[in-house]
């Protein structure tokens, strides 16, 4: 078995087609996903965007808020751009050539105008909300109780004295991972062509090196367990890689619990290989139709792990929990997930004995349909 | 007896594909499954194998009965198969290191056998290429160097020659023969009967799936009414004036007639060749050429069904 | 024609597989735009940040201060009222259907107004994300405006009434807001246009990944070295049987684009040809084009079927994620755009911006739609030209290789 396990090896690193795009793709793929979020995942929502200020009756009100205006910070920068325009079309033409996002007017009280919503026009309306209403307060006050000024200018407010943070899951909550679990899931899916290869190889129905290895004295579990252990063993390497790159070079955090993380990477490229061996037996179709079939598979279930759009996993999860408790992608993006996301094991630990269950399951129908089987035709 | 198989019926949907098959194979023969395209041979080879299900009959081999799980009769057997099978990211070497350690775990002795086999079917200079290589003849040799590694007591060959060299070819039968002296039984299926007649001690002919004659070559020509074909030329007449005088000859069986070239089949045991000789001489009639052959199994096979055994052209695959 | 009409042959063989395929994009296209849009109706996908989705819990009911920050909040934010466990809460903050939990415990009312800091909020929230800010912003906004009343105006606060009358104040204060109009239309953009605009952006993804998968199949047949060298052996020039192979392959590319749009029509329930379902249609078109001959330069380049499948996904799945299919454009930051740039699928979701815009807004000009389509023809051109190259160049292979696939088997 060991000598089976070791030409398999052999032959899946000289399969150098195969091998290289099995590694290289969901590589490649990260790498786009990471430049597809570096903005969204480094908080860095706010930038300077430039708006438009139109006074039409000068105060001391409106410098004030001309004032105010540009010395908004975010960061390390001005939130707003300030060009002042002297007449609204004017102001309307620039957001027209979409020069600027946003005009603000400020004649009797402030006014906002925009072409369309988006997201700089909702921060520069949520400042004016604030600036509307901190004017009233202070107007109203000022009316109302003019002695009351001294402490008005001494009012100190941080609202941190009351508010406790309960933040109590582990790292800061990055929802841009929930793409990178899906796509773990999917490279272990992957390994289900593996699978389909090593099955293929030995059922003689499916291939005449398989006939040759059905005459043969050896008992077709050991040829099973060489070959399907040697397709694991790949995929495992497979995804490791990926998990190295994406750590390493990604700088994607995954956590620091490495022995279960490797176990999750263990059990889900496992799955993916079972995956490739159920099909390939259970299905009657040609290889073309397999193949096609499988990437279908992996492809879908990812896709409702959460792979094109994140909020699509728990969807599923809320929607159809069942669905998200048997489909293997989910599972194993969920054992990611959780391995990052909560402070202890419970619900790692039931992704991984469902995953493993499913394994069960998938690797029996493939011990019940190759057990001393005679084909009906070859 | 090696191999036993009786009454073995095995249908595709509507399609009877072996039709109560009987065969028996003894100890040290090299036994011929001769038949055209489409007879059944490798339908008959897989169910022997136990590779196919079929619908009745039973097959034992070494005397007992062959099953998907008889890796004990399994051991002993080498199977070649009509399509090469071998690992195509795996060296010559490796392919039949791989194979023939199925059979064999001890490492010396499959290095032994290993080499042994490289040597047998003359790939010594290629044992570092890889499959894609190989161009078709030597990769016939590595597909049948990856089923006989092993020194098996039977060796089963389903058309090893198909699309082979001739040079491949000979030294292909050559080595089977080689095979049986060492003492392995043989089963070869083919549909060039050349290499049946050349080769086996015992041929069965098939014809859709059951044997209709079977016995050595000498046996089964005597099975027919032909006993000698005899081909003449004719120098200055056009053969249509002698047909019917011939055809009504006692001896004769057959005249085949074509300008100035005729062919005359005679029967068992007529001496023929000396009485045709006699007719044409006393008609004054020049002969150019004269040539005469005992009945081929083609003949055989023609006469028993009425069809030639190759389908038009010998040299036809795909079955 | 001989080419291809055997194209067309070995393609009816393909059925099943190519049904497969299709089938599997088809569902997850029609899931995408039509469950996940519906379900946020009015936001597209989580990115813009409108309101936040706020899971509140009060247990000091009862006390004005702490009522009307409940109220307040409701309000202004999206208020998740389904009970939820503790590990519910937790998934539902990561996924962000909760950007914002708030714990309002017993005797805060009264800790705010005596300056007491022994009882606190307790939130839970994603720090990073805007919409967990701008939750931050609203309560900060009003505890402050609840203490400066309180500083200013009355000393003794106990009094249920004088409380009310507190927060009364406050809620007027913040009620508050900036009158806002819009330059150039009314109307917001109509939610069944974000979805139209996403599911055809969407569609892009289904169509390179079908087609590439799907012609690499078919044309892999004609690609293998003994068809290919037999091909070459006959007096067909190869520029003329890479044409009929093309050929072979553009029906297959407009029967998908066909089935593809046809869904999409079927999940709008809108089979109207106006002008722009047809720019959409023309841009969806062109973009088959683009992945047809990237999906035969591909099929020249390699036989693998993994090599397929694998460049399938990069380029189906990358360039969506690069150019804007699923992570909208304006999210993006400026370097991924101008890689993005040199992707058709950048091109494709530009053009149909357009399309949006010259329908919906005056005085457009159809410049920029026109460079859009132009540049994805380009790419399918320089594909093509590529093809034939490689076609060109590429050396025979050996024989023996592809009789030993296990595929062929």
């Amino acid at each position: 078995m060991w000598r089976i396990y070791q030409y398999r090896m052999k032959a899946h690193f000289r399969d150098w087609d195969n091998l290289f795009w099995g590694m290289l793709f969901p590589i490649i793929l990260s790498t786009f996903f990471t430049m597809a979020f570096s903005n969204i995942s480094s908080g860095d929502y706010f930038k300077t965007f430039p708006v438009a200020l139109v006074i039409e009756s000068e105060s001391m009100y409106s410098d004030n808020f001309e004032d105010t205006l540009s010395s908004v910070q975010i960061g390390d920068s001005e939130l707003f751009d300030v060009r002042v325009f002297d007449s609204v079309e004017k102001a309307d033409g620039a957001m027209h050539d979409e020069a600027v996002d946003v005009v603000f007017i400020y004649g009797d009280s402030l006014e906002m105008r925009v072409k369309n919503d988006g997201m700089n026009q909702t921060v520069a309306k949520h400042f004016a909300d604030q600036y509307v209403q901190s004017e009233a307060m202070y107007t109203h006050l000022f009316e109302t109780n003019p002695e009351a000024i001294p402490t008005l200018s001494s009012f100190e407010f941080d609202a941190s004295n009351y508010i406790s943070d309960m933040n109590q899951q582990r790292g800061d909550v990055d929802p841009m991972l929930g793409y990178y679990y899906a796509l773990i899931a999917m490279a272990c899916l992957f390994g289900s062509f593996a699978g389909l290869k090593e099955t293929s190889f030995i059922e003689a129905n499916q291939s005449s090196t398989g006939a040759r290895i059905q005459v043969s004295p050896v008992q077709k579990s050991r040829m099973y367990i060489g070959g399907l252990l040697s397709a694991t063993t790949l995929q495992v390497f497979s995804v490791s890689l990926l998990l190295t790159y994406m750590t390493f070079v990604l700088k994607v955090d995954l956590g620091e619990r490495f022995p279960a993380l490797a176990l999750a990477t263990v059990v889900g490229a496992s799955a993916g290989v079972a995956l490739g061996a159920f099909v390939a037996l259970v299905s009657k179709k040609n290889l073309k139709v397999k193949n096609a079939m499988l990437t279908a598979i992996s492809m879908a279930l990812s896709f409702f792990a959460g792979l094109m759009a994140h909020e699509i996993k728990y969807l599923i999860h809320e929607k159809a929990p069942i669905f998200s408790y048997v489909n293997p992608a989910n599972l194993i993006a969920d054992a990611y997930y959780a391995l990052y996301y909560y402070p202890d094991y419970h619900r790692y630990w039931l992704n991984i004995a469902i995953l493993v269950g499913l394994i069960i399951v998938m690797y029996s129908t493939v011990i019940i349909m190759a057990r001393r089987r005679s084909y009906e035709s070859i | 007896m090696i191999v036993r198989v009786k009454d073995l019926v095995k249908r595709y949907g509507e399609l009877t594909a072996l039709d109560h098959l009987n065969l028996e194979i003894k100890e040290g023969e090299v036994f011929g499954l001769l038949g055209p395209n489409g007879s059944g041979k490798t339908t008959a080879i897989n169910c022997i194998l136990a590779l196919l299900q079929f619908e009745k009959g039973e097959v034992q081999i070494f005397d007992q009965k062959m099953t998907p799980g008889s890796y004990q009769i399994k051991k002993d057997i080498g199977v070649v198969m009509q399509n090469v099978a071998v690992i195509p990211e795996l060296s010559v070497y490796e392919n039949i290191d791989y194979f023939c350690g199925l059979y064999t775990s001890d490492r010396a002795t499959r290095k032994a056998q290993v080499e042994a086999a490289i040597e047998f079917v003359g790939l010594n200079d290629f044992v570092k290429f890889r499959p894609r290589k190989l161009s078709g003849g030597l990769l016939r040799r590595l597909n049948i160097a990856c089923g006989i590694a092993h020194k098996p007591k039977l060796i089963i060959l389903d058309e090893p020659t198909v699309a082979v060299d001739p040079q491949s070819r000979n030294n292909i039968l050559e080595g089977i023969k080689k095979l049986n002296k060492d003492g392995a039984t043989v089963i070869y299926t083919s549909h060039y009967m050349e290499e049946v007649e050349l080769i086996c001690s015992r041929i069965a002919i098939m014809d859709k799936g059951r044997v209709v004659a079977q016995g050595t070559k000498d046996e089964l020509k005597n099975m027919i009414q032909i006993g000698e074909k005899i081909d003449i030329e004719l120098l200055d007449r056009m053969c249509d004036s002698f047909e019917k005088e011939l055809l009504a000859m006692p001896f004769v069986v057959d005249v085949l007639c074509d300008k100035q070239h005729i062919v005359i089949k005679t029967q068992q045991d007529s001496n023929g060749l000396n009485q045709v000789l006699n007719y044409f001489a006393s008609r004054n009639v020049a002969l150019g050429h004269v040539f005469s052959e005992r009945p081929t199994l083609n003949d055989v096979f023609l006469e028993i069904t009425g069809r030639e055994l190759r389908d038009g052209n010998g040299n036809g695959k795909v079955e | 024609m001989r080419v291809f009409k055997a194209m067309l042959k070995v393609t009816g063989k393909h059925i099943v597989e190519l049904t497969v395929y299709f089938f599997v994009f088809m569902v997850m296209m029609v899931y995408m735009t039509s469950i996940l849009g519906s379900v946020e109706d009015d936001q597209l996908s989580s990115f813009t940040p409108n309101k936040p989705n706020v899971y509140i819990v009060n247990d000091d009911k009862g006390d004005p201060v702490s009522d009307g920050l409940e109220e307040y909040l409701s309000e202004n934010v999206q208020i998740v009222d389904i009970k939820l466990e503790k590990d519910a809460i937790a998934d539902a903050l990561f996924y962000q259907k909760i950007e914002y939990v708030l714990r309002i415990p017993t005797g805060f009312g009264d800790a705010l107004l005596n300056d007491s800091r022994e009882v606190l909020l307790e939130k839970t929230a994603s720090p990073n994300m805007t919409s967990a800010i701008n939750a931050d912003m609203l309560v900060d906004r009003y505890l402050r405006t609840v203490r400066l009343y309180a500083d200013v105006e009355l000393k003794e606060t106990s009094d249920q009434s004088v409380r009310e009358a507190l927060v009364n104040q406050t809620r007027i204060n913040l009620e508050k807001s900036t009158p806002l109009s819009f330059s150039e239309r009314e109307k917001k953009t109509e939610s069944s246009d974000d979805r139209m605009c996403f599911g055809y952006g969407y569609l892009s993804y289904a169509i390179m990944s079908i087609l590439i998968l799907a012609v690499t199949s078919v044309t892999s047949v004609f690609i293998q070295s003994e068809v290919r060298s037999r091909m070459r052996c006959s007096p067909i020039k190869t520029g003329n049987l890479q044409l009929q192979l093309f050929l072979g392959n553009l029906c297959l590319a407009v029967l998908f684009w066909l089935l593809l749009n046809a869904v999409i029509a079927l999940v709008f329930q809108d089979f109207n040809l106006d002008s722009l379902r047809l720019l959409l249609l023309l841009n969806s078109f062109v973009f088959s084009l683009v992945s047809l001959s990237l999906g035969f330069l591909i099929g020249n380049l390699t036989a693998s079927r993994n090599a397929h499948n694998a460049i399938a996904n990069v380029m189906g799945l990358g360039l969506s994620f690069i150019s804007g299919v699923f992570v909208p454009q304006e999210l993006l930051g400026a370097t991924v755009l101008r890689i993005a740039s040199f992707t058709p699928t950048y091109w494709y979701i530009g053009a149909i911006e357009e399309s949006f815009r010259i329908t919906s807004e005056t005085g457009y000009a159809i410049g920029k739609l026109i460079a859009c389509l132009a540049i994805q023809l380009c790419f399918a051109l320089s594909f093509l030209a590529l093809s034939l190259v490689v076609s060109m160049q590429r050396r025979r292979r050996t024989l023996a290789s592809d009789n030993f696939e296990l595929n062929e088997a």
